[in-house]
């Protein structure tokens, strides 16, 4: 798999980010997008209605995808940023975090699949 | 300074550190922060060498807004750029940012070119400006310095026509700055600012300029001048304030307004008793009262020519009882206040003051406008390489404290040592650093810094560290730092810490040779006294006994074979009774030949000293050498030291008395053969009390 495909299957924009942001060190930022912690503490947080916490991981992860120009995880961070801007208990944080979810996890994949491709996690 | 400009980037998402940090690292050296703590902390460090921050807004700790805050406190956003890098694109935020002096609000995703464009024109631009400050700075600097070089020249102009010592206008220099930093930490009624007290201070030089109109006769005159005469001196405050009012284009000049005030009015009186307009009470400005009391004090405390020096006290007891006029009397406790230390300050300051004056005036004025140049700038990070030089090969732990931002940053090399990291946030709750130095001691150290003072601020204490896993001694030498203003609190704390583990151990050494005999390295009788005192009251169902010890023919070895084999025997003896006995006895040399056992036992105590006696007797190098002992034991014969030793002693002058070569428990029959003996005169041996060595 190449970049442009990966970025195809997420619905990113391959066109962007391969101008601001050389091959090489794209995949580097991929390899560390995949260590992140940030998912992670976003779905802790939910759990212990910490709404502080969640809302600075998924403000970070809104920011992280804009940078890397994967357009529709950053939408989805910043629909549930924004269930979370209050840092109270609402109704739309539920569908706004399984949206999310859905998209980070497909993120997940297919990056996993393209650094398997593309010869280890650079 | 070549070395690349550092950036600071605060973002706490590794991702996008890692891409600015690309982006920037050809050009700049970049540090990096996870939190708005760790921004802060890494500016306190370093921020007179950032050249720009990049600022996230949403962080964990602090977030951006409250790092700008603090910029904005502690001055640093007038010296550091601040380029807001975010996804947030409400304009509330952006007006934030704007607000607390961001200079630039970026939002993501950037582009690489822009962004380095964005950020290299900040950077230019501030340097630019900076350079320009630069230029005013110097400007400023320089003038101040030929102001007071002109003030100088000219107030020891006067000074050289009154014919006084040259010494008059320095002290009403030093007087003045006294009794205006008395009254500042007294009062805040007058409004006394460090500048306008450096400033006052400067004008005072100025009191006496209308005495330049006043002929030398009358200024000179060795007599008591006449009505007539002291009529035409009085002028000279009116004609002082004239000669300034006269300068047609520095009316406004801060110092010519004060330095008139000064000149016109330091003869007034509290009450309105003097001249020229017989102003009453604060119509007097504060300036012109500070500075009349500073010019009486030295006029009587000078020599002139129509009088001798009167000491310190008279001169206080005058000015206070108000035989010189009336003042406020505010200012009247404030001399009171300082008395001593303007006697000693007056002295101290008569030389070379002036030049240090000045530098200590331009420095504040240099500081307190923030334009800080880059020759200052240069100077300090040659500070600082030389003190990080010497901090290195010192091998001592220093460390600096700073009470705003409850940081302790500690040298390179101590940090290295105490295995702790360079810059601790929130000492006294950072377990590493507990682990190492107890709280207990932190809080006590805290306390004694705490009551230092800017007389008397050196703090120095012995602790116990624990580093790397063992226990050592460090001996901490501390002081706090006050700013410029030394009544406000301590801004921070320094010091270091000296390994006193070897100096620790050499007072064990030394403690340890004192309770032992230097020949045989036995206990010695003090040492032994103690020792056996305490075991004695610990005694429970034990018997113990106490046994002395004498060669019987020691004095003729020494007499025939010399001091030297003397010794030489008295060390194998020691060495063999040592050897005789069991670890918890006691064995101790109490004087030339005579030695001390304690022993503890259950029973058959004969046994005991029997084979003591046999086993010491015997030939030492071919010379026999026979022993008297005398034993008594608790608690039959006593249960203190005092009481013990005096029944052995007798039993040994009973074995003495029976021969020699013997040993013998004490009994009652023994009890008056030493006192008995003691009036005769010819007793062979003197005998002493137990406590006499």
């Amino acid at each position: 798999m190449t970049v442009r495909e990966a970025y195809g299957k997420l619905c990113g924009n391959y066109e962007d980010v391969s101008y601001r942001i050389n091959e090489k060190m794209l995949l580097r930022l991929i390899g560390m997008l995949l260590k992140d912690q940030n998912y992670r503490d976003i779905c802790e947080a939910l759990d212990k209605s910490d709404y502080e916490t969640a809302f600075r991981g998924a403000h970070t992860l809104k920011g992280v995808a804009l940078n890397l120009s994967l357009t529709s995880l950053a939408e989805k961070a910043g629909r549930l940023t924004e269930t979370l801007r209050s840092r109270q208990d609402n109704g739309s944080i539920k569908p706004a975090f399984e949206e999310f979810e859905q998209a980070y996890q497909d993120m997940q994949a297919v990056f996993l699949q393209l650094l398997a491709s593309s010869g280890g996690d650079a | 300074m070549n070395r690349k400009a550092k950036i600071l980037i605060a973002d706490d998402s590794e991702i996008n550190r890692a891409m600015l940090s690309d982006i920037l690292a050809p050009d700049y050296e970049v540090l990096e922060a996870a939190d708005g703590e760790a921004a802060v902390a890494c500016m306190e460090q370093q921020h007179t060498e950032i050249a720009l921050v990049i600022l996230d807004i949403v962080m964990p700790k602090l977030d951006g807004f409250e790092v700008l805050a603090i910029m904005n406190r502690k001055g640093w956003i007038n010296s550091i750029p601040v380029i807001i890098v975010s996804s947030e694109t409400s304009p509330s935020y952006i007006d934030h940012a704007y607000q607390l002096g961001a200079s630039e609000y970026i939002n993501r995703p950037f582009y690489k070119v822009a962004i380095r464009h964005r950020i290299e024109n900040t950077v230019k631009l501030h340097t630019k400006q900076k350079h320009l400050e630069n230029i005013v700075a110097e400007q400023i600097l320089e003038k101040e310095k030929s102001n007071m070089v002109m003030v100088d020249i000219l107030s020891h102009i006067v000074e050289f026509r009154n014919g006084e010592s040259g010494l008059h206008v320095l002290h009403i220099r030093t007087i003045t700055e006294v009794l205006l930093k008395q009254l500042r930490s007294t009062c805040s009624q007058y409004d006394l600012t460090p500048a306008r007290t450096a400033l006052i201070t400067n004008a005072s030089s100025l009191h006496d300029i209308g005495k330049i109109s006043i002929p030398e006769e009358i200024l000179n005159k060795p007599g008591k001048l006449t009505k007539e005469e002291f009529e035409i001196i009085k002028t000279h405050s009116a004609i002082g304030a004239q000669m300034l009012e006269g300068l047609t284009h520095y009316q406004n000049e801060e110092l010519v307004q004060v330095a008139r005030e000064i000149c016109r009015w330091h003869h007034e009186r509290y009450d309105g008793g003097g001249y020229p307009d017989g102003l009453k009470g604060d119509e007097i400005p504060v300036s012109a009262q500070v500075v009349a009391i500073a010019d009486v004090y030295d006029a009587l405390t000078s020599k002139r020519v129509y009088k001798p020096a009167c000491s310190h006290e008279q001169a206080m007891e005058m000015i206070l009882n108000g035989e010189c006029g009336v003042f406020n009397p505010l200012l009247l406790e404030c001399l009171k206040e300082v008395g001593d230390y303007l006697e000693n300050e007056v002295k101290i300051r008569s030389a070379g003051k002036i030049t240090r004056d000045s530098i200590h005036t331009l420095a504040y004025d240099a500081i307190h406008s923030y334009n800080v140049s880059d020759r200052t700038l240069d100077l300090l990070e040659q500070e600082r390489t030389k003190y990080q030089f010497y901090a290195s090969m010192t091998k001592e732990i220093q460390f600096e404290y700073s009470y705003e931002s409850d940081t302790l940053i500690i040298s390179e090399w101590g940090a290295a040592q105490a295995g702790v990291k360079e810059s601790i946030q929130h000492p006294l709750s950072d377990a590493t650093l507990l682990a190492i130095f107890s709280k207990e001691d932190f809080c006590d150290l805290r306390e004694r810094l705490q009551s230092a003072t800017p007389q008397n601020p050196i703090v120095s204490q012995i602790y116990r560290l624990t580093v790397h896993g063992k226990p050592r001694w460090y001996k901490w030498i501390a002081r706090p730092i006050w700013g410029l203003d030394e009544d406000a609190p301590p801004t921070k704390a320094i010091g270091k810490l000296v390994d006193n583990e070897e100096e620790q151990s050499t007072l064990e050494k030394l403690t340890l040779q004192a309770q032992h005999d230097d020949l045989t390295a036995l206990l010695s009788r003090n040492h032994a006294h103690e020792e056996i005192e305490e075991r004695l009251v610990n005694l429970k169902e034990n018997k113990a006994a106490l046994l002395v010890l004498d060669l019987d023919t020691f004095k003729s070895v020494n007499d025939s074979y010399g001091h030297s084999y003397g010794d030489k025997m008295l060390r194998a003896f020691a060495e063999k009774l040592r050897k005789r006995v069991r670890n918890t006895d006691i064995v101790a040399r109490i004087g030339g030949d005579e030695f001390l056992v304690y022993m503890e036992y259950r029973e058959n105590i004969e046994k005991l000293v029997e084979r003591i006696f046999s086993t010491v007797s015997g030939n030492y190098d071919g010379f026999e050498v026979s022993v008297s002992i005398g034993a008594a034991l608790a608690p039959e014969n006593g249960v203190t030291y005092e009481e013990l030793f005096l029944c052995a002693d007798q039993a040994l002058y009973a074995s003495k008395h029976a021969g020699k070569n013997q040993w013998k428990f004490y009994d009652e029959s023994m009890k008056d053969m030493l006192s008995s003996d003691l009036r005769n005169p010819l007793n062979e041996k003197k005998r002493r009390t137990p406590n006499e060595t």
